[in-house]
């Protein structure tokens, strides 16, 4: 494990009430692990649910975080993120209270400070959800 | 709804008919959301403007929906309560077999801030 709970806030700039990732297991290269746990005060629990733009918003902190943590190993600051596309993302089920969230995100070539990424979200090797976003970087 | 009355207001709608609308809506400053997006800076969180189109779409065509697809979702700018608190959403629903193919554009008259192109399948 490389960061854990209040360690993340090293990595990415959001904080409570919608801090969405609370683990980094690896990264390596161009991927990274990251994870969730679901708990009942989740910002998008509806009907004891993760909410679709939960789960995007879970992956675009995962991408945030592992940046974050390129950032640091290179000496300088963790970047703010913003997601400038999302493109096709696919829901299969939405998570309850108590799961355990395990993402991969795989990081593509940075232009012009945009990066491409993709994210699977998984539960127990379930595939949850999966998505392609566009990440610009302050 | 998640974030109706919470992350945002609608004040009026403009509907065209069963598949077209636009809906009027306030950015409520005051949105917990923007204490954690993010501290001393708030910004409007690209996913709650996702969902935000998702609550029109439920509103437009009165079922609950699940966001099951999003073929493309272009953040055109930063959007926040401070900087354009009055936005409209405009929102066009096809139906297909099990849900909508939806495409929606969030916007004021200054630039647009979100051009989104998915599918809302029924909730059951």
């Amino acid at each position: 494990m490389l960061y854990e709970g209040e360690a993340i806030k090293t990595l990415i700039p959001q904080r409570d009430p919608i801090m969405m990732v609370d683990k980094v297991w690896s990264a390596e290269g161009d991927t990274a692990v990251t994870g969730l746990t679901v708990t009942d005060r989740n910002y998008f629990l509806e009907d004891g649910l993760v909410a679709e733009p939960g789960l995007i918003e879970h992956i675009a902190q995962s991408a945030s975080a592992f940046a974050g943590h390129r950032a640091r190993v290179a000496g300088q600051e963790a970047p703010i993120g913003y997601i400038g596309e999302v493109k096709k993302f696919r829901l299969y089920r939405r998570p309850a209270v108590g799961e355990e969230l395990r993402t991969v995100i795989t990081m593509g070539t940075e232009v012009n400070g945009i990066t491409l990424v993709r994210g699977e979200v998984r539960s127990n090797d379930e595939l949850l959800a999966e998505t392609q976003m566009k990440i610009f970087c302050e | 709804m998640l974030l109706k009355d919470k992350f945002f207001r609608v004040e009026g709608t403009d509907v065209q008919d069963a598949a077209h609308a636009v809906f009027h809506v306030t950015l409520l400053a005051d949105c917990d959301c923007y204490r954690g997006h993010f501290p001393g800076k708030p910004v409007s969180p690209g996913v709650c403007n996702i969902e935000m189109i998702k609550e029109c779409a439920e509103l437009l065509t009165g079922k609950d929906l699940l966001l099951a697809a999003v073929k493309q979702c272009r953040l055109t700018a930063v959007a926040t309560p401070a900087v354009c608190p009055q936005l409209d959403v405009t929102v066009t629903a096809e139906g297909t077999g099990d849900g909508y193919t939806v495409t929606a554009l969030i916007a004021d008259s200054g630039k647009s801030y979100m051009e989104f192109k998915g599918t809302l399948t029924l909730n059951q």
